[in-house]
């Protein structure tokens, strides 16, 4: 009775692979491990995005613009930051001086920006979550080379296939070839769709406002946790 | 019915495996399909259940044999049907899932009569065992035709023996057996009408209550009729080793 519930709902292709009997736990670990890699590489970027001082070349710093009136703007600048070089929104600065512990360049920085005190990564959130969603395009290359694979398995190593075709639909074929696949397919989705939500509430819980992306960028977030 | 009307079937290339095959197939027959190997005989049953294109016609009780339809047939073959991980016991309800009329009571009857196990994958079973798996689905699956090609490969001579026996005892009236084999002799007891297929062709279609009034044999009729050459291989003796034979 528990078999057929499985076999049901975890349909297997003609040689016992892809559902969920012991017999056939290989392709669930293969689906566990691609899961695991989905869930890990989110809290890598998760890890990354938390810790506070990185190390990373690549950051965004928040710095102020002093302004004629001797006001300071607080502006976001994408910044490759090397110990002797500034790269400050696509310009290149050496660093000659340090201000309150931070690196000043010239000739034009000391003049109209101050680097703040903290260094603090605010990635774009689309550019964290790409960390999330690369493993997407692998899990729908793998989960073809399944359906291909189950496929086949009707026709090798005996004609299963012969028994297929003798049903009334064709539907249980494509039952046994296709379920495992989508749902793997479905699962990673939801799992990224689900995480990237989780993360983007995050993200704009724990990032001061004025250190917020474009508003672009926030839509899309928005977006995907109103759909998750 | 089942009706084949000038069905063909040419492989790829200028393979014509069969030519203008005309055959009536009525219920409750037990029909013989023989003839050498590359005939057309399994070629002739794949048409019958559309796993190969073909060009004419092929009819059952007047209709195209489609999806609708083609649970009236059962196919057990050489090749096996079978999935290879299940056990004998979940076929059973695999089949009896997608075939309302599938006979339980026949199917526990036949396994156990084979002493077949039931609770071991049957890829794991010996090969006279999986080729009597394959039968007694074909058998049980409860269609009106049933299509059995080469059933008895890894059978041993007792056990055909037994098939056959058991075969004419359970069979109803309006079950149809076309069975294809090499065993001329051996089935030549067990059924009612035997079809000769050479490269393609019916060759010979005939009762076996004609020749039995005859008072021919079945197998002296297929020598006779595919021109059998008794001293075929006398003569090639004695070319090969240069000595006259008797």
């Amino acid at each position: 009775m528990k078999r057929r519930i499985v076999d049901r709902w975890f349909p297997a292709n003609a040689m016992g692979q892809g559902g969920l009997s012991a017999r056939r736990r290989y392709r669930l670990v293969i689906y566990l491990a691609v899961a695991a890699i989905v869930i890990c590489s989110f809290f890598m970027f998760f890890g990354r995005y938390l810790k506070e001082k990185n190390k990373d070349p690549w950051t965004l710093m928040a710095v102020y613009r002093v302004t004629a009136d001797g006001k300071r703007v607080l502006e976001n600048y994408p910044v490759y930051y090397y110990p002797d070089y500034v790269f400050v929104n696509g310009i290149h600065y050496k660093i000659e001086e340090f201000v309150d512990g931070q690196p000043v360049t010239e000739p034009e920085w000391p003049k109209y920006y101050q680097v703040e005190t903290e260094i603090v990564k605010v990635s774009n959130f689309d550019e964290m979550m790409g960390g999330v969603f690369w493993l997407l395009p692998v899990v729908i290359v793998f989960a073809i080379v399944e359906i291909i694979m189950n496929y086949c398995s009707f026709y090798r190593p005996t004609k299963s296939i012969y028994l297929m075709k003798r049903f009334r639909s064709g539907a249980e074929l494509n039952r046994r070839c296709l379920t495992m696949p989508i749902i793997m397919i479905l699962v990673s989705v939801l799992v990224c769709v689900g995480l990237g939500a989780l993360y983007y509430w995050v993200y704009c819980n724990y990032t001061i406002p004025e250190r917020l992306p474009d508003r672009i960028t926030v839509n899309i977030g928005r977006m995907l946790l109103w759909w998750s | 019915m089942v009706e084949l009307k000038n069905v063909g079937k040419r492989y790829s290339g200028s393979v014509e495996a069969l030519k203008d095959v005309n055959l009536s197939i009525g219920q409750g027959e037990i029909i013989g399909l023989f003839g050498e190997n590359g005939a057309g005989k399994t070629t002739l049953m794949k048409c019958v259940f559309g796993f190969v294109g073909h060009s004419g016609q092929i009819l059952l009780d007047g209709e195209p044999i489609t999806r609708k339809n083609i649970a009236r047939l059962a196919f057990g073959t050489c090749e096996f049907s079978f999935l290879p991980e299940m056990t004998a016991a979940e076929h059973a309800e695999f089949y009896e899932h997608h075939f309302p009329k599938f006979r339980k009571e026949r199917f526990r009857g036949l396994t156990e009569f084979f002493e077949l196990p039931l609770d071991r994958p049957v890829k794991t079973l010996s090969a006279g065992q999986k080729s009597q798996v394959e039968v007694i689905l074909a058998l049980c699956q409860g269609a009106e035709y049933i299509f059995l090609d080469e059933p008895f490969v890894g059978h041993d001579i007792f056990n055909r023996e037994d098939f056959y026996k058991v075969l004419l005892g359970i069979l109803e009236p309006t079950e149809t057996i076309v069975l294809s084999t090499h065993l001329i002799e051996e089935v030549e007891g067990f059924i009612d009408r035997a079809v000769m297929l050479r490269k393609g062709t019916v060759i010979g279609d005939v009762q076996i209550a004609d020749l039995e009034e005859n008072g021919e044999k079945l197998v002296d009729y297929v020598k006779k009729l595919y021109g059998y050459q008794a001293d075929r291989v006398s003569r090639s003796l004695e070319l090969i080793t240069g000595a006259k034979r008797e």
